[in-house]
């Protein structure tokens, strides 16, 4: 849990920039989890998505000092590492994306919940035309509607402008929408 | 079955739900937290574009001291071939084959006088082996003197006979 202490983040940055590891904690609180999942989503795979999620926030941790806020939130620069590090695992473990893994699990802290098995199919559904999808446009879809960042935030993080992340999210979308199709024409 | 936006975003909120396991993340941070930082200066992007730079600078000051002292050899070996006779005039051909026939003379004469030392060597060494083995009699002075005595003795001529060989001479010059 985050430290009440620390309730602005800025405050928090401004101490873990110092050295302060607590401060860096508490960020790891906030962020690990979101980073986590964004993670998890594009390379679909647990452990290698908390291999992954260590060596982000390894990295943040060293580099910290570094750190210059320019107005920019500390998500966009740790999710522009995420990125980084995902695409360093695609290129130099040559892991290719199948569409025929319908039945690959969703994530354990899913499969394990109450849901119906109707409503855990559907999720399948959508993660699998999600993973289909170019991999900027998966980027925006995860930061935009599964973390909830705002088009500020994900343009920071992606290297856009917003307009550019507006246009960029309704074609992912609209992708998004025609895979999802397919899936389901697939299954019937 | 065809989702809306709407439908497909709601959908997409249900992965919110994902959460990493607690014993991964309680481990990763306290490894995480007991690494050492980089320092600033080692992490800041301008101060590797600086080491960058200064790394540059280097290698073209290494570059510069290697191409003076290629550029001066080079020079000194066109000096040394070609302009030497002009600006060397004890490196011409003429004077280097004269140097060499100088040379080559006084060799032969320092062989010359080689082989009259081997030869003087040679002719020590057989006297003294002479010596050694005591055949040198000749040499002698109590020798010497009994055979001088002895001839003395053998060559020795009566008054008569050395009158009679006189008058013989005066006749015949007569």
């Amino acid at each position: 849990m985050v430290d009440d202490r620390f309730t602005d983040e800025h405050e928090i940055l401004k101490r873990a920039i110092a050295g302060e590891s607590s401060a860096f904690g508490s960020l790891y609180d906030i962020y690990q989890p979101l980073l986590y999942r964004f993670i998890y989503l594009r390379v679909s795979h647990r452990e290698e998505a908390e291999d992954l999620t260590h060596q982000v926030f390894l990295s943040a941790w060293q580099n910290i000092g570094s750190f210059k806020e320019q107005g920019l939130p500390v998500s966009s620069w740790l999710y522009q590492i995420a990125r980084n590090r995902v695409i360093d695992y695609y290129r130099t473990k040559h892991v290719s994306l199948s569409l025929d893994d319908t039945q690959e699990e969703i994530h354990p802290s899913i499969d394990d919940t109450p849901d119906s098995l109707d409503q855990k199919i559907k999720l399948g559904h959508v993660k699998t035309a999600l993973r289909s999808l170019h991999p900027d446009q998966q980027d925006i879809i995860i930061m935009r509607f599964v973390e909830g960042l705002s088009n500020a935030e994900v343009a920071a993080a992606l290297h856009k402008h917003e307009g550019t992340v507006r246009v960029l999210q309704h074609r992912a979308l609209r992708n998004l929408q025609k895979k999802l199709q397919k899936e389901y024409e697939i299954e019937s | 079955m065809k989702l809306n936006h709407k439908e497909i975003i709601e959908q997409l909120e249900q992965f919110r739900r994902i959460q990493p396991r607690a014993e991964f993340s309680e481990q990763s941070k306290s490894l995480i937290l007991s690494s050492p930082r980089l320092s600033p200066e080692l992490a800041t992007p301008i101060s590797w574009v600086t080491r960058l730079q200064y790394g540059m600078s280097s290698v073209l000051r290494i570059g510069s001291f290697v191409s003076v002292g290629l550029s001066i050899l080079i020079i000194s070996l066109y000096a040394t071939r070609e302009l030497s006779p002009v600006l060397f005039p004890g490196l011409s051909p003429q004077s280097i084959t004269a140097e060499a026939e100088m040379l080559t003379s006084s060799m032969n004469i320092e062989l010359s006088r080689l082989g009259y030392f081997d030869t003087a060597s040679q002719e020590s060494s057989a006297a003294l082996k002479q010596l050694s083995q005591k055949q040198l009699n000749h040499l002698n002075d109590t020798i010497i003197g009994s055979e001088v005595t002895t001839i003395q003795k053998s060559t020795q001529s009566s008054p008569d006979e050395t009158s009679q060989i006189n008058n013989l001479i005066n006749q015949l010059s007569n």
